[in-house]
């Protein structure tokens, strides 16, 4: 973006004007920033130091110290599990809730949109309500099942019922019903049988709408709090988020903040990575499609 | 190769008809144009032909073998859609061999063929693009390329020219026929452009809300119209139709604007109210009615006509009688 040229007409060029827009950005940013930073220094610095008042606001020397702590061996006051871990956990759901929603969403709208079979618009309809109910909506009934499934404590009952929702379905199915009939009359009259279709013509134009979801499933399934907390009582099977919460014990005194604090960090990671590598794609998502 | 024969073939979707009987032998290599105005069912019929649409009954045959149940793969057919349909994440060579890896057919065997299409529809440069990155015009090339490298039996047209600018529609129907010659190939071509089914049909079927009206040569159709409704529909300005009576009997009686010419009053066999006078270049169309009946003469170039009286004549060899009710044509 090119703020120091707006288009002409628009925004004339007085100098007050240009300082005051940039003001607010600077601000707008630093509140933004801020705490992120704050939560950097307090995790390089020791206990001690961060309870002091005030708190340095320059970063300390316990940078490597506590980092390699939390990663391997965790808070020995909360939960004691290392956050390495219960990083690898929420990696799990992450990567697990997208990629299941996805699959299931795009086969589903595939057999919706270029199948008729009795009920079509019925099933259809069918996945539309369930728009209407979140996880956080269903939550004592689907643990209800969860548990009778025996599926507390583990991968399965961390990711399933998250991938089971409608919207994925939606979209794709809208962005199927834009793709002109033609285009499978050409493919069937080319010897392209439905599941050849599918994985030849169909899937390579969903490729960018199949990222722009992967991002925010990532991180939907990343930032998963509810649902965690409910499943998980044991430590081994701890996501990240979770493990940031049951790090603070309570009383001020008792909870090593340094060490929550670098788990934080570690926690905002991934989600930056995934947004900043699928950028391009990401966008390329949001903003066109290829027909 | 082929023909294709049509017994009695109907279609409806549900409750409403569309293909009322179509019954006809399109010959080995002959170029068929299916002509009609919008909503006669023309790719209906069509799309019986490819197997993308069920016949409701009657038979359909490709060559010797009847193909009501038999897939569009193996009809040994090729199709090109009005809006190209190519694969959008597909090269140009990706698109012609696409339909030729499913057949299992050897890669140098693909390359050969996709080459000798590329050569006779001059897309050779263009093989690693993608059909966004293609004008108009090469994307129908691609389309007629996808079709041809199959070497099918039979070639399907679906108004393959109406997405492009009237003088590229032109030079494509003059490529078209040439393609035509080339490879011999029977072709199905479904067109509303009277003009191209004229120009590039051996032969014609005029079709009227899912019946043939008429099939046959241009210009056995421009000459000898079957019906009231073909006579309006093949030549342009339409024909003109005049209610008289023959030998006391009601008729209509069709003399098309070209074969009226302007007289001395004596010599008239009619006296048209003109009310414009539309100068073309090559001709020079007069607008007006005679005894209350709307008629359109076209008169050359140098005939100096104005708005009012103008006697008109007809040869008698051009003139053309109906019946009143039904419309078919009665010969006198
Ligand atoms: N899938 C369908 N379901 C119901 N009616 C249909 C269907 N397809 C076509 N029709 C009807 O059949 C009739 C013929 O349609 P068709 O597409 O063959 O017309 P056409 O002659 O090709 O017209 P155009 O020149 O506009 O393409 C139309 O009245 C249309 O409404
Ligand atoms: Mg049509």
């Amino acid at each position: 973006m090119n703020l120091s040229s707006p288009p002409s007409g628009m925004v004339e060029n007085r100098p007050w004007l240009t300082f005051f827009s940039h003001a607010i950005l600077v601000a707008g940013v630093l509140l933004v920033a801020f705490p992120l930073y704050i939560t950097f220094v307090a995790s390089t610095l020791t206990l001690e130091q961060i309870l002091s008042v005030p708190m340095p606001l320059v970063p300390g020397d316990q940078f490597w110290n506590n980092y390699t702590q939390v990663i391997t061996a965790g808070s020995q006051r909360g939960a004691a599990a290392p956050v390495g871990r219960m990083m690898l956990n929420s990696l799990v759901v992450a990567l697990v809730v997208p990629l299941g929603k996805i699959s299931i969403s795009i086969i589903s709208a595939f057999a919706i949109v270029y199948f008729k079979f009795p009920l079509r618009n019925f099933f259809f309809w069918m996945i539309f309500v369930t728009l209407m109910l979140p996880v956080e909506v269903r939550i004592i009934p689907t643990f209800k099942v969860a548990a009778d499934l025996g599926i507390l404590n583990s991968y399965a009952g961390l990711t399933l019922p998250l991938i089971a929702s409608a919207t994925a379905t939606f979209l794709f199915r809208q962005f199927f019903m834009t793709i002109p009939d033609e285009l499978a009359e050409a493919a069937r009259i080319d010897g392209a049988g439905p599941m050849r279709f599918f994985v030849d013509v169909l899937l390579p134009l969903s490729k960018t709408s199949m990222a722009a979801l992967f991002v925010i499933q990532f991180i939907y399934g990343w930032n998963q709090y509810l649902w965690p907390l409910l499943i998980t009582t044991d430590e081994s099977m701890y996501t990240t988020v979770i493990g940031i919460k049951r790090m603070i014990t309570g009383g001020d005194a008792l909870t090593e903040w340094h060490l929550v604090m670098a788990t934080a960090m570690l926690a905002l990671l991934p989600p930056a990575l995934v947004v900043m590598l699928m950028q391009k794609w990401f966008v390329k998502g949001l903003v066109e499609t290829e027909k | 190769m082929a023909g294709v024969s049509f017994r009695d073939v109907k279609k409806n979707f549900g409750a409403v008809k569309v293909i009322h009987g179509v019954t006809m032998d399109v010959d080995d290599g002959e170029f068929v144009v299916i002509v009609g105005p919008s909503g006669c069912g023309k790719s209906t019929l069509l799309r019986m032909v490819a197997g993308l649409e069920r016949i409701s009954s009657g038979e359909i045959s490709i060559g010797d073998r009847v193909v009501n149940d038999i897939e569009p793969m193996d009809r040994d057919i090729a199709m090109v859609f009005q809006n190209y349909a190519l694969y959008p994440h597909m090269s140009v060579r990706q698109n012609m061999a696409y339909g030729l890896k499913i057949r299992k057919m050897s890669t140098a065997d693909i390359e050969k063929r996709v080459h000798r299409a590329a050569e006779i529809l001059e897309l050779g440069t263009y093989l690693d693009r993608k059909p966004r990155e293609l004008s108009g015009g090469q994307r129908q090339r691609v389309a007629m390329g996808r079709a041809i490298v199959r070497e099918p039996k039979v070639f399907l047209f679906d108004e393959p020219l109406s997405n492009l600018d009237a003088k590229l529609r032109v030079q494509m129907r003059v490529e078209l026929q040439a393609l035509h010659r080339r490879l011999g190939t029977t072709s199905l071509y479904v067109t509303h452009d009277q003009v191209e089914a004229m120009t590039l049909a051996h032969r014609m079927i005029v079709m009227n809300a899912g019946r043939a009206e008429q099939i046959g040569a241009p210009i056995d159709v421009y000459q000898k119209p079957a019906t009231t409704f073909v006579a309006g529909f093949i030549g342009s300005p339409p024909m003109n139709l005049f209610p008289t009576k023959v030998g006391g009997r009601p008729v209509l009686l069709g003399v098309r604007p070209e074969h009226l010419e302007p007289c001395a009053a004596s010599d008239a066999d009619y006296t048209a109210d003109i009310i414009l006078v539309e100068p073309l270049g090559a001709d020079t169309l007069a607008h007006g009615s005679i005894e209350g009946t709307t008629m359109i003469a076209r008169l050359p170039a140098a005939t100096h006509v104005a708005e009012g009286k103008l006697p008109l004549r007809f040869d008698p060899a051009h003139r053309h009688y109906f019946e009143p009710d039904t419309g078919a044509r009665i010969e006198v």
